[in-house]
C-alpha cells in the first residue's frame, strides 16, 4: 500500500499549494476559513472558488489523463517512449479542437462538447496514421516510431498554425490555449472534462492486465488467454479518448505521460495493474506542481504550462532514451 | 484419451504452401517429438496447432473441438504453448511472469488469489526455478528464461503442452533435466506433450512416437525406431547417416 499512499499524500499536497499559491498567497487558516463557510474576505473566497478551485482541478484532471493515456501508450507500443506527445497524438488532437474552435469557441455548451470530440477524431486519426507509418511487421521499432511521431505531428501542427492564422480573432487566445496553461471556461471545462476521463480510465484500469500480457508480443498474448484484437482497440480507443479531452480544455503539454509513468515503474516495478492507477495520481500531481512553477518563475506574469512541462521533460526524454538502449528496466 | 487431433490440415503463406495434408492424433500420457528438417514445417505447425495461424483446409480439434472457433481464454485452458524465441519483457519478476499463466483462469476484474499463487510456486518448483521468483527476468540467462517460461506453460495447468524447440538455449544437463520433466509430465501427469526437436537422439531418447516432417508433409509417424530409419533420414536430411542401437537403452541412435 506504501506506493499508494506515498503518491497520494503527493498529491494532496500539491493540491494545496496549487490553491495556495499565485498572484496573491493565500494563508492556511485563511484558505481554511473561505473553504468552509463566509469566515474568510470577500476577495480571497472569489479567488478561491472561482479561480484557483476549478484551476487546480483541471491542471490535476489533465495531469491525469496525460500520464494515464502515456502509460497505456507505452504497454500498447511495447516502447517507452511512446507518450501522448511525442507519438503525435496531442497534436493531432489539438487540430482537431482549433478545427472545432474555428466553426465555435468552447464558452458554450456545444463548444464544450464539440471541441473534445473533434479532438478524439483527429487524434484516433493520427495514432492509426503513427502506427502504419511506423509498425514493421507488427513490432514498432523505437526510431520509427518517434520519426513517424515527428511527422505527423508536424504536418498537425503546420495545418494548425494555419487554421489560427486565418481566424485573425481567436489568434492570441488559441495560441496560448496551445501552449498549455490557459483554463478555458472555469468549472465549465471541469464538469466536460470529467465524464470523458471517467470513461476512458476506467477502460484503461480494467486493461491493466492485457496490457501486462501484451508486453509478451500479441501471439503469446493470445495463447495466455487474452482476447488480443478486442483489448488493443479498447485501449487505443480509451487513450486517445483521454489523451484528447487533455489537449481540448488544457492544450499541448508534452512530456507528463512519459516522465510519470517512468518514475513509477522505477520506483515500483512493471505490473500495469500498479503503473496506471499510479501514474492517474501521479499525473496529477506532478502536473499541479508544474503549474505552480509557471506561476512563480517570472510572477506576476505566468508561463504557459507546456514550456515548464518541456524544460523538465526534454532531459529525462534522453535519459530514458539512454536508459532504453542499455536495457535496463524496459 | 484423444486430446488432440489434426485432421487434413493444410497452410499456405501467400502463395507458399508450408504446410499440406497433415493428420495426425495425441493422447494424454503420451510424448510426441515433430522433427524435420530446417524449414519443413514445423514450427508452422506448431502455430497451426495453437490457433495463432489459420488453416487453409483441413481443421485442428482439442478435445473434439475446432480450435478456430474457441475463444481465446477456452484454448489457453486446453493448451499451453512454450514458443520458439519468445519476446520475453525484462522487467517482470519471474513469479509475474509464471502467474501470467493463470490469466485464462482470472475473473473479470484480474484479480489473483494464494491459490494462483501457490500454483505459480509449484510450477517454479518443477522446472527448479524456484529460487529465482523474486528476480527480475531481465538479469537471467537464456537457458532460465527458458525454464521460466515451461513454468508459465505449466501453470496454465492443460492438459496439451506444445513446446516448439525448448532445448535450443539450453546446456546439455538442462536438456536432459528438461526432457526427464517432460516425460514426467506426460508420463506421470498423464499431459499430451508436442515437442519440437531438433536432436534426433534426444527424440529418440525422451519421446514416445515421432512425428517426421519434411517439406511440409509428414512423411512418417510412429515409434522412435520405425521413423528413425537410415534410408528415410538420409534422404530427408540430404546427408548419409546411419542408424544404431543404444547400447544400454535400446532407442536408436543417429550418426552421421
Amino acid at each position: 500500500m506504501r506506493p499508494y499512499l506515498l503518491t497520494f499524500l503527493l498529491l494532496m499536497f500539491a493540491l494545496l499549494l496549487s490553491v495556495a499559491i499565485g498572484s496573491v498567497l493565500i494563508a492556511p487558516a485563511e484558505l481554511w476559513a473561505a473553504l468552509s463557510g463566509p469566515g474568510a474576505s470577500e476577495v480571497v473566497r472569489t479567488i478561491l472558488w472561482d479561480i484557483r478551485l476549478p484551476r487546480t482541478a483541471l491542471i490535476a484532471l489533465v495531469g491525469a489523463a496525460l500520464a494515464g493515456s502515456g502509460a497505456a501508450y507505452q504497454g500498447w507500443f511495447r516502447n517507452p517512449l511512446a507518450d501522448p506527445y511525442l507519438i503525435g497524438v496531442a497534436s493531432g488532437a489539438g487540430l482537431g479542437a482549433v478545427l472545432a474552435m474555428s466553426l465555435r469557441w468552447p464558452y458554450d455548451f456545444w463548444g464544450l462538447l464539440a471541441v473534445p470530440l473533434a479532438a478524439f477524431g483527429a487524434g484516433l486519426l493520427t495514432v492509426a496514421l503513427v502506427y502504419t507509418f511506423a509498425q514493421n511487421g507488427g513490432s514498432v521499432p523505437t526510431t520509427s516510431l518517434i520519426l513517424s511521431g515527428v511527422a505527423v505531428s508536424s504536418f498537425a501542427t503546420s495545418l494548425t498554425s494555419l487554421l489560427m492564422l486565418r481566424s485573425s480573432g481567436e489568434i492570441r487566445r488559441a495560441l496560448g490555449w496551445l501552449l498549455g496553461g490557459i483554463s478555458l471556461g472555469g468549472w465549465n471545462a471541469v464538469w466536460a472534462l470529467i465524464p470523458f476521463l471517467l470513461v476512458g480510465l476506467t477502460a484503461l484500469i480494467l486493461n491493466a492486465q492485457a496490457l501486462n500480457l501484451l508486453q509478451f508480443g500479441d501471439e503469446q498474448a493470445a495463447q495466455l488467454g487474452l482476447n488480443t484484437r478486442r483489448a488493443k482497440l479498447i485501449i487505443i480507443v480509451a487513450a486517445s479518448l483521454v489523451t484528447a479531452a487533455a489537449v481540448s480544455f488544457a492544450g499541448i503539454i508534452g512530456f507528463i505521460g512519459l516522465i510519470v509513468p517512468h518514475l513509477t515503474r522505477f520506483w515500483w516495478g512493471a505490473d500495469y495493474r500498479r503503473v496506471l492507477p499510479l501514474s492517474i495520481l501521479g499525473g496529477a500531481a506532478i502536473l499541479l506542481l508544474a503549474d505552480v512553477l509557471a506561476r512563480v518563475i517570472i510572477a506576476p506574469q505566468e508561463l504557459p504550462l507546456g514550456i515548464v512541462t518541456a524544460l523538465a521533460g526534454a532531459p529525462f526524454f534522453v535519459w530514458v532514451l539512454r536508459r532504453s538502449k542499455i536495457g535496463g528496466l524496459w | 484419451m484423444v486430446i488432440l487431433q489434426v485432421e487434413n490440415l493444410a497452410l499456405r503463406y501467400a502463395q507458399r504452401i508450408a504446410l499440406s495434408e497433415i493428420s495426425l492424433g495425441l493422447s494424454g500420457g503420451e510424448v510426441l517429438a515433430l522433427v524435420g528438417p530446417n524449414g519443413s514445417g514445423k514450427s508452422s505447425l506448431v502455430r497451426a496447432i495453437s490457433g495463432t495461424l489459420i488453416p487453409f483446409s483441413g481443421r485442428v480439434l482439442l478435445d473434439g473441438q475446432d480450435v478456430q472457433r474457441l475463444a481465446p481464454a477456452q484454448r489457453a485452458r486446453q493448451m499451453a504453448v512454450l514458443p520458439q524465441n519468445a519476446l520475453i519483457p525484462p522487467a517482470f519478476t519471474v513469479l509475474e511472469t509464471v502467474l501470467f499463466g493463470r490469466t485464462p483462469y482470472l475473473n473479470f476484474l484480474g484479480q489473483l488469489s494464494a491459490r494462483d499463487e501457490q500454483i505459480a510456486r509449484d510450477s517454479l518448483l518443477r522446472v527448479d526455478a524456484l529460487a529465482l521468483a523474486e528476480r527480475r527476468v531481465g538479469e537471467l540467462s537464456g537457458g532460465e528464461q527458458q525454464r521460466v517460461l515451461l513454468a508459465r506453460a505449466l501453470a496454465q495447468q492443460t492438459p496439451l503442452l506444445l513446446l516448439d524447440e525448448p532445448t535450443t538455449h539450453l546446456d546439455l544437463k538442462h536438456q536432459v533435466n528438461l526432457l526427464t520433466l517432460t516425460r514426467d509430465l506426460a508420463h506421470r501427469d498423464g499431459l499430451a506433450v508436442l515437442i519440437v526437436l531438433h536432436d534426433l537422439n534426444l527424440a529418440a531418447q525422451y519421446a514416445d512416437r515421432i512425428a517426421l516432417l519434411s517439406e511440409g508433409r509428414l512423411l512418417a509417424i510412429g515409434a522412435p525406431a520405425s521413423v528413425l530409419t537410415s534410408e528415410t533420414l538420409s534422404i530427408v536430411y540430404d546427408l548419409p547417416l546411419k542408424v544404431l542401437t543404444h547400447p544400454t537403452q535400446n532407442h536408436p541412435l543417429i550418426a552421421a
